[in-house]
């Protein structure tokens, strides 16, 4: 596994996001915009948490039959004269679209958006091999240009302010005139317009990804807005579909499903405008499209998560609502998680891709609010599965060295629950003392973390379960 | 061990299957023949073919498409024409081999039409759509000579000539349709299902249209039951919104966004406030960027900066 990552400076990263002002500025977009869009869309649809029970089932059937879905998929893709390659690794699935460059002597690809492209780091394989990969989705075109990652897995440079791409466009656009107008974001979308057109009419080989792959058909599905995907795929004479094994749906019907939960709780539109089903390569009499149509299924660790707990998390569909509704998504954005799949799915899948020993960091990062499964269209329990990474984090000698000698102290005493009783009554009542003058403490010993930025409210008293043993005589 | 069987034994291992399990086969093949449906939205089901019109365009008019309504194939050039006027552009045209366009009477206008697929230096494409869905107001086109892909991305103004008869009300109604032309199991190169003008929000969420395909889609219906209320198009616009689910000739126009709000078909049961409240939201916005992606003066020479 080649992933670089900084997820285990999850901390370190978190904390320089929260003191980056331009950044905390994006991201207000974040939770302004898409929740609000969401929930007007499936407002306006009343059969929506029906489909999105339908979504959860079609998914977690395909999974229970991925071998055997996996198998009609291919002969189907097959039948319509495209080829189908497996893809073990990352290392793989570059080294398969490498040789295919190679031998048809690409020397620039047309990239529409693709997230697997980013896990196996397709771009940078691309280059080594002497192909220019240029990403035309504006987003991705964006963070090209800047050579980061994305920070959100539906609008990439949802970190970014206008100014900042403004001086990326200046800096790397140099033969237009420098004196142009580039305020406006309706002057930026024009410029990479235009600096794109030349791109997708010149480039020798089209890389896709896929939302849905359907069995029934041999047919690869991608929904996107700008239509960049659609340039990408046509114009050039050769169309790669980059996918994981898991973007299987058995039929027509079942995709179709999937779509109407898909964009509503993305972006909160009805449908994308553009969905393409696409299957094989140019026909005899057809006078656009490939000539040549390849699928690479990529696996890369999804096929042993389909052993345990961590399967409920193959059902993604990558629509972000759950970073979109995250408070801490909210806070620290999308590059302090490190590597490719930010936010809660990130916090679940990250673990399972790149290890816990790198990604544990990322599960610890959740207040636990419940607002990711609340939205999740396939509805994944990702608090759940969060909560599994931090077990097995547990059981693996991983967590550091205050939080299991904490743990084991508060072990000790859960297991005496009389003397749980009387040991915390007796802190209860002496910081009750302690506090009473103020009602909230500055600094308490052991509790830095706390009290470094904020007050810790003073205990009134009595404790919880006090509390509740009273309330249960009172009935 | 090959890739393939590798990962195939990886996830049989997995399942703790073997793939030679008898019943696993036959819920599997089952499943891909019989194409069963799912939860459908009510509000494309039960319609009159006049109420899923209506339901067509008006979702295809809030994803930011314009729509104008013919009685007869026939006077489709003419309303074309209209339009690459009132948008200022050259009175020329793209368009495949598809009869349902090589038979129009193009010579009673004077629009340049030539055939093939785009290369990128046409102002506007024409299509004749294979179907539509009423759901959501999305036009579906299938690839191949008759109606080159080329033209559905590439020219800067796109329009789609649609039956009013080739309406379904949902997506799983469309896969009968293509099932019943193409077979079931097989699939044209590529269908492409577009709703609305191309648009991006990747900078600060702020919704732009014209990022990478066209910049406005233009559908014209042809619709012989619609109700002729008046042929001159102002007053047409004027009238619009007056009487629902009822389609009539005429058209509204994307260089007019503040074109009358029309009233929404029969909202479906539940929740008719909530949505007409939301709708209103959503226009708003959608007009915002339509405001500011069509300033007053709109060269077609703005296409390439």
């Amino acid at each position: 596994m080649n992933a670089h990552s900084t997820s285990p400076a999850f901390k370190e990263n978190a904390h320089r996001a929260l003191h980056d002002p331009a950044l905390q500025r994006a991201l207000g977009n974040v939770e302004t915009g898409f929740i609000g869009r969401r929930k007007s869309a499936a407002d306006k649809l009343p059969e929506f948490e029906a489909l999105r029970d339908s979504a959860r089932d079609i998914k977690n059937h395909t999974l229970a039959h991925l071998d055997l879905y996996l198998e009609a998929y291919e002969a189907k893709v097959t039948a319509a004269g495209g080829h189908v390659h497996f893809a073990p690794t990352a290392d793989d699935a570059t080294a398969i679209v490498a040789d295919i460059c190679r031998r048809v002597g690409a020397k620039t690809v047309a990239k529409g958006k693709s997230m697997i492209s980013e896990e196996i780091e397709l771009n940078a394989a691309l280059e080594a091999a002497g192909v220019q990969p240029v990403e035309t989705d504006l987003g991705e075109y964006i963070i090209q240009l800047r050579g980061e990652r994305p920070s959100h897995i539906v609008a990439p440079v949802i970190h970014l302010n206008r100014d900042q791409i403004e001086a990326d466009f200046r800096r790397v656009h140099t033969k237009l005139p420098p004196e142009r107008d580039l305020s406006a974001p309706e002057s930026l979308l024009a410029e990479a317009r235009g600096a794109l057109r030349e791109k997708f009419l010149a480039a020798d080989v089209g890389i896709t990804g896929a939302n849905f792959l359907v069995a029934e058909t041999g047919t690869s599905i991608i929904v996107t807005n700008e239509g960049n995907g659609d340039l990408s795929q046509t114009l050039p004479k050769v169309h790669i579909v980059l996918a994981s094994i898991e973007k299987l749906v058995p039929t027509l019907e079942d995709a179709s499903q999937m779509l109407r939960v898909l964009a509503r709780s993305a972006t909160g539109q009805e449908i994308t405008v553009y969905t393409t089903f696409s299957t094989g390569p140019r026909r005899p009499a057809d006078v656009d499209g490939p000539e040549e149509y390849h699928v690479v299924l990529l696996d890369n660790g999804r096929s042993a998560m389909l052993a345990g707990e961590f399967r409920e998390m193959l059902r993604c569909i990558r629509c972000a609502a759950c970073m979109n509704h995250c408070p801490v998504y909210h806070a620290v954005g999308g590059h302090a998680y490190g590597w490719v799949y930010p936010g809660p799915m990130g916090a679940v899948l990250s673990p399972s891709l790149i290890g816990v020993d790198k990604a544990g960091h990322l599960p610890n990062a959740s207040t636990f609010c419940g607002r990711c499964e609340s939205v999740c269209p396939v509805r994944i329990p990702l608090p759940k599965l969060m909560r599994h990474w931090r077990e097995r984090e547990f059981e693996r000698n991983l967590s550091p060295a205050p939080v299991r000698s904490g743990l084991a102290v508060w072990g000790f005493f859960a297991r005496r629950p009389r003397l749980y009783r009387f040991a915390t009554r007796a802190a209860m009542g002496a910081l009750s003392l302690l506090g009473r003058r103020k009602g909230r403490f500055g600094a308490l010993p052991l509790a830095g973390g706390w009290t470094d930025t904020r007050d810790f409210a003073a205990p009134e008293g009595s404790t919880f379960q006090a509390r509740w043993s009273a309330e249960r005589r009172a009935r | 061990m090959t890739p393939r069987e590798q990962i195939l034994s990886t996830i049989r291992r997995s399942l703790g299957a073997t793939g030679a399990e008898a019943p696993r086969r036959t819920i599997v093949a089952d499943r891909l023949k019989g194409h069963g449906r799912g939860v459908i939205p009510a509000r494309a089901q039960g319609r009159s073919p006049e109420g899923l019109i209506a339901l067509f365009v008006e979702m295809a008019e809030a994803s930011a498409a314009t729509v104008a309504t013919v009685r007869s194939a026939d006077e489709a050039p003419a309303a074309i024409a209209e339009f690459l006027r009132a948008h200022n552009l050259p009175a020329a045209l793209r368009r495949g081999d598809d009869a349902r366009l090589v038979g129009l009477p193009w010579e009673r206008t004077t629009i340049d039409v030539s055939t093939g697929r785009s290369f990128g230096d046409d102002a506007a494409g024409v299509s004749a759509a294979f179907g539509a869905v009423a759901e959501t107001g999305t036009l579906a086109l299938v690839s191949g000579p008759d109606n080159p892909t080329t033209l559905n991305f590439l020219p800067d103004n796109h329009i789609v000539l649609v039956d009013a008869a080739d309406i379904a009300a949902t997506y799983e109604d469309l896969w009968g349709e293509v099932r019943g032309a193409y077979g079931a199991g097989t699939m044209p190169r590529t269908v492409n299902w577009i709703t609305g003008p191309s648009r991006s929000a990747d900078i600060e969420q702020i919704l732009l249209m014209g990022a990478h395909g066209p910049r406005r889609l233009h559908i014209v219906l042809v619709d012989p039951n619609a109700v002729a209320e008046t042929t001159e198009m102002d007053a047409t616009l004027a009238a619009a919104g007056s009487t629902p689910a009822e389609t009539r000739v005429g058209s509204t126009l994307a260089g007019d966004p503040k074109a009358p709000e029309r009233d929404a078909p029969t909202p479906p049961a539940g929740k008719p406030d909530r949505r007409e409240a939301d709708r209103g939201h959503e226009e708003d916005e959608l007009d915002e960027a339509l405001d500011e992606s069509f300033p007053a003066s709109d060269p077609p020479s703005q296409t390439q900066p």
